[in-house]
């Protein structure tokens, strides 16, 4: 289900078409993905930012920097004085692709369609603060809230759906989720499973039709074939791996751009491990870790270090977390907890060897090169780490021994990821992904309730740095390094201009959040 | 021969039924976690969600009442909806693959078949000679060499630094539709796909023929004074060949296994890619569904095998009457 768009933009430079698709191809972008999308219908999102792909638009958008502008809304929403009310004017002039008017109810439709438990959508618990949506006029709907959320704005972006499509159906089966119609920049031509999703501008779009007329997305799975696809000019945009951007960029016809991202690589530290449950040991690798040198060598220089799961420059970061390397002192605070080193050999206590396994999901070759270099530097200190690469399947039985290297962060509130994260409310639950270390810590929930129990910025972003400074205290989250995502676009296209990316984003965000402004020149 | 394939055919259901419980039976074993798949490993769905989104698939239900639903489903023709397929019919989704996994395979199951006659006889009538070493080293190597590497340096010699052939899904994506297959985009997924699998063929067909040559038989035309090119051909190459129909019907399983690899470095939208998300998650309907097809395409592969055996063994055609 998840749409795993690590999205790239490419190049044209190629001969050997004939001259039939040579005109075609003149105003046709193909962009290479990993995976094809599954399911383009939003209700069936995997996140609040990941469904829209282009063919839908939300209540709101983001703009470049990240600020919340009206989408479908006629103007930003109105909350009630307690809170629990947010109400939105919808725009009156839009229509969907098959020509019918976008009026409220299609709105309540979609966010109650989530809400409905049959339709088996993972968002509905990033909506967990919505009781229902209520149309109360032709273009007015009315959100109603089981507590006031601060971070209800970011939830009004999800993709809007004709209900007059969905409504009395099963939406988790439905034709539609391959057929998908929505008010969007794009208007889906054809879905070849497994192969490529051709789309085409919508000539009515409501803020005027797009530039390039036709995009082609087609999956290549093999980071190096998406590689050499750029090179041939199969392709023209591709997400790489950043170790192969200096091939792509010798070729000459693509903008490499190192996108920012809030995508962090973390280790859990989980509180069981028999090693790890000693709050010392973590504290202490935190000043081991090199996270410049791990930047260089894993991610060839694009990435930054992480020092907590709030990306800097966010409104809500402190620098609280910044930790300088310092392996000296690291070596001082495990000699101090009784962690004892005899020359180069691996630190002991008693008859326990400072020593852990560090789990990686095995597919991921920047998370196992990221391991590599995080283990060498442990072993610096005399702190052995055994590397496994696994899948999550395997991974989630273990996770009370051993850390595991996992990948989170969000550029906009931070709320909806970091609370299931962090709070011992998710510590004993049967679930291995919240609260994956099980950490137990008064102060990390009294941060986390603060934070998301007013609405005002500036107490939240006290919260917020209580947090941080609260998380480093604990160091049961060893955060390593935040990624730059590369996205490679054909010098043809024009208008490029990427936005900070969350770790799982979709192709309404990152660098292609504003597609329906690129335009393409004539090939030469 | 008539019965005979009479009475495979009516075994056919009952075969198929079994084939189907028993991948429902596995599923029970296998380590993986449908709803986890289905949200993802770092999605943040609280656990309260994840039993509602479980209730809704029906992922939660007892195996065998999930297996009978089925089965009451399968007899009135409808093999379910697919987790993987984003809800669509297990059946329009298998449909939309099939073709592009047919081709590849027959089009690497064909090259496979005459290259290993070709060059294996050749390497048994020339043995000792150069040529046949460098067929066997040819050989080693591919055996050798991880087809993934392969399938890469094919795409990056033949489609990039010669130009010689488009690579990347089934047709140009810059094409009006995608239609069908464009034959030039099958050609390097193909061969890929066939050298994962050349070597242990030509291999086979080289050493068998060598010892069939040595059999009285073959030795008593050369004494009747039969040149050595009739006597490989006509009678030794027909005795080679028999063990070999049942080798192919096994090796068929490896050669579609590779087709996953293939998929993924040339972006071609088969089957094989398709099974493996179906069996990370879970995805039962589909993957039964996959595995019905399969197990009909080894039936009748049997089949024919038995078939052509009596054809070309008078000894089998002899004991069964």
């Amino acid at each position: 289900m998840a749409i795993v768009a690590v999205l790239g933009w490419g190049t044209l430079g190629c001969g050997g078409s004939d001259e039939k698709s040579a005109q075609a191809a003149d105003d046709t972008l193909v962009i290479a993905l990993p995976s094809q999308p599954e399911n383009l219908n939003p209700i069936a999102g995997d996140n609040l930012y990941e469904g829209n792909q282009k063919f839908f638009n939300g209540l709101l958008r983001y703009t470049k920097d990240l600020t919340a502008v009206p989408d479908l809304a006629r103007a930003m929403p109105q909350r009630s004085a307690d809170g629990r009310t947010v109400t939105v004017r919808v725009r009156g002039d839009v229509t969907f692709h098959d020509g019918t008017a976008l009026t409220a109810k299609d709105v309540a439709f979609t966010y109650n369609a989530i809400l409905d438990p049959d339709s088996a959508a993972p968002m509905a618990t990033a909506l967990d603060t919505l009781d229902k949506a209520t149309a109360t006029g032709r273009t007015t709907v009315r959100f109603t809230l089981n507590r006031p959320d601060p971070a209800f704005l970011d939830k009004l972006q999800v993709g809007i759906v004709p209900a007059v499509q969905l409504e009395g159906r099963d939406v988790k089966n439905a034709p539609f989720n391959r057929k998908p119609i929505g008010t969007g920049p794009y208007v889906l031509k054809e879905f070849q499973p497994g192969g490529r999703i051709v789309m085409e501008a919508n000539p009515t779009y409501f803020r005027g039709a797009p530039k390039i007329k036709r995009i082609v997305l087609t999956a290549v799975e093999e980071e190096n074939a998406r590689v050499a696809l750029l090179e041939k000019g199969t392709i023209d945009a591709a997400g790489i791996v950043p170790k192969l951007a200096d091939r792509v960029r010798r070729n000459g016809n693509y903008n490499v751009f190192e996108v920012r991202t809030a995508d962090a690589r973390v280790a859990a530290l989980p509180n069981g491990d028999p090693v790890l449950r000693d709050r010392a040991v973590r504290r202490a690798l935190s000043f081991a870790v090199d996270r410049e040198k791990i930047v260089q060598s894993a991610l060839a220089g694009a990435g930054e270090p992480a020092y907590g799961p709030i990306m800097k420059n966010h409104w809500a970061y402190s620098p609280v977390a910044e930790t300088r390397f310092d392996p000296g002192h690291a070596g001082r605070l495990l000699d101090a907890a009784g962690w004892a080193r005899r020359g180069d050999a691996i630190r002991t206590k008693g008859a326990r060897k400072l020593s852990f396994t560090l789990m990686y999901p095995s597919n991921d070759s920047v998370r196992k090169d990221i391991a590599l270099a995080f283990t060498a530097q442990m072993k610096a200190i005399g702190v052995d780490v055994n590397l496994e690469g696994l899948t999550f399947d395997v991974i989630e039985k273990r996770l009370d021994s051993g850390a595991t290297e996992f990948g989170y962060g969000t550029p906009y509130d931070p709320d909806v990821e970091l609370y299931t994260l962090f709070h011992s409310r998710f510590a004993a639950d049967g679930d291995p992904f919240s609260n994956a270390t099980r950490t137990r810590s008064p102060a990390i929930d009294a941060a986390l309730d603060a934070e998301r129990s007013t609405l005002d910025a500036d107490e939240r972003k006290q919260a917020f740095a209580q947090l941080q400074e609260e998380l480093a205290s604990d160091a049961s989250w060893l955060w390593l390094v935040r990624l730059r995502h590369i996205s490679v676009v054909s010098k043809r296209v024009k208008g490029v201009d990427p936005q900070v990316e969350p770790h799982a984003h979709g192709f309404s965000r990152g660098t292609s959040w504003n597609l329906e402004d690129w335009s393409l020149e004539p090939k030469s | 021969m008539l019965k005979l394939i009479a009475r495979r055919l009516a075994l056919l259901p009952l075969i198929l039924l079994t084939v189907a419980a028993i991948t429902f039976a596995l599923t029970e074993i296998s380590p993986f976690d449908p709803v986890d798949a289905y949200v993802g490993a770092e999605s943040g769905v609280t656990p309260e969600r994840k039993a509602e989104i479980a209730h809704a698939w029906g992922f939660d239900q007892p195996l065998y009442e999930r297996f009978g639903r089925w089965v009451a489903n399968v007899a009135q023709g409808d093999l379910g909806t697919s987790v993987v397929a984003g809800g669509q019919p297990v059946a329009s989704e298998i449909a939309a693959r099939a073709s592009a996994s047919i081709a590849l395979v027959g089009g690497a199951l064909v090259l496979v078949l005459l290259g290993g006659l070709v060059f294996g006889v050749l390497a048994a009538a020339l043995r000792g000679t150069f040529f046949d070493w460098l067929v066997r080293t040819l050989c080693y190597f591919n055996t050798a060499a991880p087809s993934f590497w392969v399938g890469l340096l094919a795409l990056y010699v033949f489609s990039i630094e010669l130009d010689w052939l488009p690579a990347g899904g089934t047709s140009d994506p810059r094409a009006g539709e995608s239609g069908g297959i464009d034959p030039s985009h099958l050609i390097l997924p193909m061969v890929v796909l066939a050298m994962t699998q050349y070597a242990w063929f030509t291999l086979f067909v080289r050493n068998t023929l060598l010892e069939v040559m040595r059999e009285e038989h073959v030795r008593f035309a050369r004494a009747q004074g039969i040149g050595e090119v009739a006597v490989l051909l006509r009678y030794a190459l027909p005795n080679a060949l028999i063990p070999f129909v049942t080798l192919v019907g096994t090796h068929l399983s490896e050669l579609i296994g590779g087709t996953i690899l293939v998929e993924a470095i040339f972006g071609w939208p088969g089957l094989g890619g398709l099974t493996l998300d179906a069996a990370l998650s879970e995805d039962i309907p589909l993957l039964v569904g996959i595995t019905l097809c399969a197990s009909v395409l080894v039936v009748l592969g049997n089949l024919l095998a038995d078939v052509l055996y009596r054809v070309m063994d008078p000894r089998v055609r002899e004991a069964a009457t």
